[in-house]
């Protein structure tokens, strides 16, 4: 391939030799000649299109205000027509007249706001003018007629409330475990606790290997869970101490009062808790949201296997966050947030039984 | 010439999309943005606030904002709305009991009206994982059948092994493309 394309590059260096042309009875390289030539042509090229682009914009630019000016002045003064309106219309139609008319307004600004990069900016400047006059209209007119903003305010809050409660219920629906619906969803590859009080539990390495372990409803109890399990979910304990070995993935920790819970894991998350302690391995983050009083010291339980579980979890020991965590509710950086701690080191539990 | 010669400028000129990214606490939204941008993805933590990745994919600019799901930060949501071309929404597969938050969140962001157009795609994440739900059950639970005022579409995919990510944002980007570029 190499030598074929020199071949062709010769034949044409060649032929470029061979053309010459005789001026002033001077036989000169045609080559030599263009090198200016070509390079002024070229320039004058460039310049006729240059210009002609250049007209080309004017032409639009001109184009588009003209345009604009229409379709903008068609549509505003359209508004105004039935904003005139406004005297006649029903009561009871008035919001929906408003918002309607409110919206088709906005349209109408949001198209101003779209053009601007094609028009000269005096044209943008009458626009504006004339969409904060527009708006003022309108909202005065509204004022005149719908005066009642506290009546407003109040028929929303009260919509709030209602939608309020049907969130609830549908998180209270979501907390009974036999709730008809999510439970068959719920409670395939899932193992744990519910609805205990002052027991001693455990579940044995094979029993939670690869499962989603959930505790939920405990109170007075302690649970042990020497393995791994793929992830944790924790909600309503008071009064509990939890222990777990190496988890792959999150723990999620909800309504854990006056507890104790010691464990690893590659992210923590602890919502709606207080007065609890955590003895905490955690490779990636833990985080508190509307979580107070809460203290934190470095996981150290101990068990058979936890070598082993280490190993298959994938954690790395090396890296451990339990004195950093990021409090949602404090979004200070330069104040430590008041609703987590360090668990003194004299008041840490150096041995569990 | 005239409106439409203005239009096809505009479009020409941006060639830009604006992509949000949300879904429920420890969804994956950040390990999907930063799986997607060739970044390391083991030292992700929850995000406090949001990220913002501006990426050239398929000759468009993709302007990527992945915030915080954190339910403290839900309310924050709303800030981000205005003009976005995509709406990413990211769930956690695995994370059965949180389900039914997850439609709640998701069907009120859809009467949501600045989100009005914005194509919709659903990321059944961590599908790597054992007890993993496959797409159609997500689909079913979280009652995507019922959406008729976006374009939507479900994916099962996975953030760590990259699993679909590539065909969903591609599906994602071609979608709003024949939207909004159509007058190229």
């Amino acid at each position: 391939m190499a030598t074929n394309v020199e071949v062709t590059d010769s034949v044409i260096s060649g032929n470029h030799q061979t053309n010459s042309v005789n001026i002033n009875g001077k036989d000169i390289k045609k080559d030599r000649i263009p090198a200016g030539l070509v390079r002024r042509h070229e320039e004058r090229l460039a310049r006729v299109e240059k210009m002609k682009e250049q007209r080309e914009n004017e032409k639009v630019v001109q184009e588009s205000a003209d345009y604009f000016a229409k379709t903008f002045n068609a549509q505003r003064s359209s508004i105004e027509e039935r904003l005139a309106t406004a005297n006649n219309v029903a009561k009871s139609n008035l919001r929906d007249f408003f918002d309607d008319i409110t919206e088709v307004a906005q349209k109408l600004q949001k198209y101003a706001t779209d053009m601007t990069q094609f028009l000269p900016s005096h044209d943008i400047q009458s626009a504006q003018n004339n969409l904060t006059k527009l708006f003022d209209s309108i909202n005065e007119k509204r004022d005149e007629l719908l005066p009642k903003k506290k009546f407003a305010f109040k028929v929303r809050k009260r919509g709030d409330g209602e939608a309020n409660k049907q969130q609830q219920a549908q998180k209270i629906g979501l907390d009974v475990v036999d709730a008809p619906q999510p439970s068959k969803i719920i409670t395939e590859n899932a193992a744990g606790f519910v609805n205990r009080t002052s027991e001693n539990l455990s579940l044995s390495a094979e029993e939670i290997y690869l499962k989603d372990v959930s505790l939920s409803n405990l109170s007075s109890c302690t649970v042990k869970l020497p393995g791994s399990p793929s992830a944790l979910h924790i909600s309503n304990l008071s009064d509990c101490k939890i222990f777990c070995g190496p988890i792959p993935g999150s723990v999620f920790a909800d309504k854990c009062i006056d507890s104790t819970l010691v464990l690893a894991c590659q992210q923590l998350r602890v919502h709606n808790s207080k007065d609890a302690k955590f003895y905490l391995h955690v490779t990636s983050r833990a985080i508190i949201e509307d979580t107070t009083s809460v203290l934190y010291a470095p996981y150290n339980w101990n068990y058979d296997t936890l070598e082993k579980d280490y190993e298959e979890s994938g954690l790395d020991r090396s890296k451990n966050a339990w004195d950093d965590i990021d409090d949602f509710n404090w979004l200070a950086h330069d104040k430590h947030s008041p609703n987590w701690g360090l668990l003194p080191e004299d008041e840490r539990v150096q041995e569990w039984d | 010439m005239g409106l439409l010669t203005i239009l096809k400028k505009m479009r020409q000129k941006e060639k830009e999309m604006r992509l949000l990214m949300l879904g429920l606490d420890n969804a994956g939204k950040t390990t999907i943005l930063k799986k997607f941008n060739g970044e390391d993805i083991n030292t992700i933590s929850p995000t406090l606030g949001f990220n913002i990745k501006t990426l050239e994919h398929k000759g468009f600019k993709l302007n990527i904002w992945d915030v915080g799901g954190q339910k403290s930060l839900r309310s924050y949501w709303r800030n981000y709305f205005e003009s976005t071309d995509g709406l990413i929404w990211v769930v956690d597969s695995a994370d059965r009991r949180r389900l039914m938050d997850c439609k709640q969140e998701l069907h009120s962001l859809l009467l949501e009206e600045r989100l009005n157009g914005a194509t919709l795609i659903v990321f059944a994440n961590k599908q790597d994982l054992p007890g993993a739900l496959s797409a159609d059950e997500i689909r079913e639970a979280l009652e995507l059948d019922n959406i008729k005022t976006h374009h939507w579409l479900i994916l099962g995919c996975s953030a760590v092994t990259g699993e679909n990510l590539l065909y969903g944002v591609n599906w994602l980007i071609d979608d709003i493309a024949s939207r909004l570029f159509t007058m190229d």
